[in-house]
């Protein structure tokens, strides 16, 4: 390279005036130089910028329990009975002008005939926002509970010999979390002659054509209950409803009814035990669960419970977490027909904690039950909790994973 | 001399000074920035080509490996061509055998997350076979082919796919199909039982291709591969294929309209979409796309989301003879990106590749859909709104 320059700075020295001056023509040579490294670095050897990635990115009080004689061939009597025990629920709605206490306190004064009727209101609410999504929804739809069954399945409960009935409320697209419960804890089998049985309770998914997967789905494994309505959050009360009308109707002898999500783990042996165990007292009025009592609806418009104050005033009633949670299934046909004097209400384990209340059965707590959430998501495996019944918020590996490690264990390290 | 010329030469020595003195401090200054970046710059010694710095990380070195064997020139001074020296090398290239080497190649492997381990076990193979194929479904020369990598339980995102833009359909003389990518969810990984519910929905709706690999997050990038190899085998003469997620809004009449303007040149080199350029890996181990300083040093080439991208079938077929001379990469896009560099091309970007969403006020309004290629994400029943809607002969953007 110093050749090169040499030549280049050779020729100014011949022609120039400036030969004398030897010291200007060195540092002519020099500068020339220095200029062509500099030149010479940058061209070769941009400096190399190494950017960070672009990132990616609580309970009023109540009544003692009523014991409720069975159900008499006379629906009418029946209804006036349940119509006067319904009065309770006075005491929990404050007389505030809320738009639902406001429908219960005209329930109970009997101005409206029952609560789930068939036509088409649109709601007169005062409210200062208007209510949007699925809230509307809820409120401007049809309150009919005569959807017409998609799927049913009349022969699950034969010779009426179902000790435990496990209804799992789940989407038509939920085909993953259902097979993990159908191959582990929701197997239909006897736990020593009692016998467990599963439905999973559908609605429809507006314009998705999951029809003929379902179709296959249930060909194989015979346990889809599906009814013709939008399966939305807020119309887990009208499938609650629709299930009790279909409980009633074809396993109307199932000791116990289970009633939980499809992302829940439940150890269905523990369980089994535990109701087999129960005094011939509780056996016709268990509501057992997670209890949560003196409980508020949310205020916070982003939350998933949101329920703004135009819309119900006051505490709910205890209730039993709609994660999961069991009860007796005697209790089916006056679940079924409390619900006529209990307005709808949009959360459903709330709404079916109302109906408890109406029928003046208290839940009962269960530590085994963990419907809400933990402060730390637990690891099963090593049965840190050997209490626990059923936890919630499970992925289908997750179940598959837990139960796996369950039926391997030896029976003496069993939980 | 005159005192007058003097005091010029005086100045002129006293400027050339400053400016020397200005020249040495930005040599050094220069100079002294390359030192303190990360990357070394090595002046060429001895050789004229750039040589790269010898690497720690694990898949440089086996890529670069992997570069010598494929180097004609190297293979030329032991006198063997490059096929030779692959077929002698091949069991050892695509070995399916768990490489029980790798822990000691890598100095940190037992600290690595699980799946590093699983993906670096069985890095060099790719000899995965089809559980489920649609052999025929390019018997009719498409003219697009969507390509959408799904997983075993999204049951509702396909169907909400075929009845949207996904519907195979044919519109003047253009044929427009459709296969879902899919691997295995074994039962070994406690995956629910899903595969006669699968076989059916093969049989009815015929646009599954399944391929006996694990579906992981790592394992995309087999798919990328398993797919480029299917379409060289079984749909070697599409024209254009759209590769992408099943979580993202596709408006495919966009697509078509703007196939149809492309000159044949311009046709023949297609590779179009939301390209990520000066990116490098993720070094926060949280992230889904982290990246291990033992697996891999320097940036990424531009590479094009993997969201969902635009190619030509031409290209198509040149990248998979590529991906036998670029190591699996645990993040597919960067491996296609990876690809199209070893064939000396780049990605394009296309403003219609919608990939961070559109402007929340937008999200409602129709036309703001009507002039996109890509929307990432939309829900089933998303995309089947805006489909049709977008299928209204009224509607007048």
């Amino acid at each position: 390279m110093s050749l090169v320059v040499d030549r280049l700075a050779a020729k100014p020295m011949h022609r120039s005036a400036m030969v004398r001056c030897r010291k200007f023509s060195i540092s002519v040579v020099a500068l020339l130089a220095l200029v062509i490294i500099k030149i010479f670095i940058d061209v070769n050897y941009p400096p190399l910028t190494l950017s960070d990635p672009p990132s990616v990115s609580p309970e009023p009080e109540r009544s003692p329990i009523t014991m409720l004689e069975p159900l008499q061939d006379d629906e009418k009597s029946t209804l006036a009975a349940l119509h006067s025990l319904a009065q309770h629920l006075r005491k929990l709605v404050p007389t505030a002008g809320a738009y639902w206490n406001i429908e219960q306190l005209q329930l109970l004064d009997f101005k409206r005939p029952w609560a789930w009727v068939c036509s088409k209101s649109t709601p007169q609410i005062q409210a200062p926002e208007p209510y949007t999504g699925l809230l509307l929804s809820f409120l401007t739809q049809d309150q009919c509970r005569n959807h017409r069954m998609i799927i049913n399945q009349p022969d699950k409960c034969p010779l009426n010999k179902t000790f435990l009935l496990l209804a799992i409320k789940s989407s038509p697209q939920n085909f993953a979390q259902r097979q993990a419960i159908r191959d582990t804890w929701g197997t239909e089998r006897s736990y020593g002659g009692r016998y467990v049985r599963l439905v999973f309770l559908l609605g429809t998914v507006p314009v998705l054509d999951l029809s003929p997967l379902l179709e296959y789905e249930n060909s194989r494994s015979h346990d889809l209950l599906q009814w013709d309505f939008e399966d939305t959050f807020f119309n887990l009360t009208l499938k609650d409803q629709l299930f009790l009308g279909w409980a009633r109707t074809y396993c109307s002898r199932a000791a116990y009814i289970l009633k939980g999500d499809d992302d829940v783990f439940v150890r269905t042996p523990n369980i089994v035990r535990i109701l087999s165990l129960l005094g011939s007292n509780k056996h016709h009025s268990l509501y057992m669960g997670h209890v949560v009592k003196l409980a508020r609806p949310y205020r916070d418009p982003k939350s998933k419970y949101y329920i703004p104050t135009s819309f119900y005033m006051g505490f709910y009633p205890p209730y039993a977490g709609g994660g999961g949670y069991v009860f007796s299934g005697s209790l089916t046909p006056w679940l079924y027909l409390v619900s006529h004097f209990v307005f709808p209400f949009p959360i459903d384990d709330v709404y079916t904690g109302m109906c408890f209340l109406v029928l003046g059965v208290k839940p009962v707590g269960h530590p085994g039950f963990k419907t809400f959430n933990m402060p730390n998501k637990e690891k099963l495996s090593d049965c840190s909790d050997r209490n626990l019944l059923l936890v919630h918020q499970k992925s289908p590996q997750e179940i598959l994973k837990m139960w796996g490690a369950e039926s391997k264990a030896p029976p003496s390290q069993r939980c | 001399m005159s005192v007058g010329r003097r005091r010029l030469r005086l100045v002129g020595i006293l400027m050339m000074i400053n400016f020397f003195i200005y020249v040495i401090v930005e040599v050094s200054k220069s100079d002294g920035q390359d030192k303190n970046g990360k990357g070394s710059v090595l002046i060429p010694t001895g050789k004229f080509w750039k040589r790269r710095a010898a690497c720690g990380a694990y898949w440089n070195r086996e890529q670069q490996k992997l570069n010598r064997l494929y180097n004609p020139i190297l293979n030329l001074l032991n006198n063997v061509t490059v096929d030779e020296m692959v077929a002698l090398n091949a069991t050892q290239l695509n070995s399916c055998e768990m490489d029980t080497n790798i822990k000691s190649e890598i100095k940190d492997f037992d600290n690595l997350p699980d799946r590093f381990k699983d993906f670096l076990y069985y890095l060099r193979c790719k000899n995965y076979s089809l559980v489920l194929d649609e052999p025929d479904k390019c018997k009719d020369k498409p003219f697009l082919l969507l390509a959408i990598k799904s997983l075993t339980p999204q049951f509702d995102r396909r169907q909400a796919i075929r009845e949207s833009w996904g519907k195979e359909l044919k519109v003047n003389n253009m044929t427009v199909v459709r296969v879902f990518l899919l691997g295995d969810t074994p039962q070994a990984d406690n995956h629910p039982n899903l595969s006669g519910l699968l076989k059916y929905e093969s049989e009815k709706y015929k646009d599954i291709l399944l391929w006996n690999y694990r579906d992981t997050f790592f394992n995309l990038t087999l798919k990328e591969v398993l797919f480029l190899k299917w379409v060289s085998h079984s749909c070697p003469d599409v024209q254009f294929i759209f590769k992408g997620d099943d979580d993202v809004f596709v408006n495919t009449h966009q697509i078509l309209d703007y196939l149809k303007t492309l000159s044949a040149e311009k046709a023949k080199d297609l590779f179009v979409g939301d390209v990520i350029k000066d990116a490098g890996p993720h070094r926060d181990k949280k992230l889904k796309y982290y990246i291990p300083e033992s697996l891999y040093e320097g940036t990424y080439p531009p590479y094009a989301g993997g969201g969902g991208f635009l190619y030509s079938g031409n290209i198509a077929l040149r990248l998979y003879n590529a991906t036998s001379r670029v190591l699996l990469y645990p993040i597919d896009d960067v491996y296609t990106g990876m690809c199209l560099e070893k064939l000396g091309l780049a990605p394009e970007k296309h403003k219609g590749f919608k990939t961070f969403d559109i402007d929340e006020k937008q999200k409602n309004n129709i036309c703001s859909y009507s002039n996109l290629i890509l929307v990432h994400p939309r829900k089933p029943q998303e995309m089947i709104k805006i489909w049709s809607k977008l299928q209204d002969s009224s509607l007048n953007c």
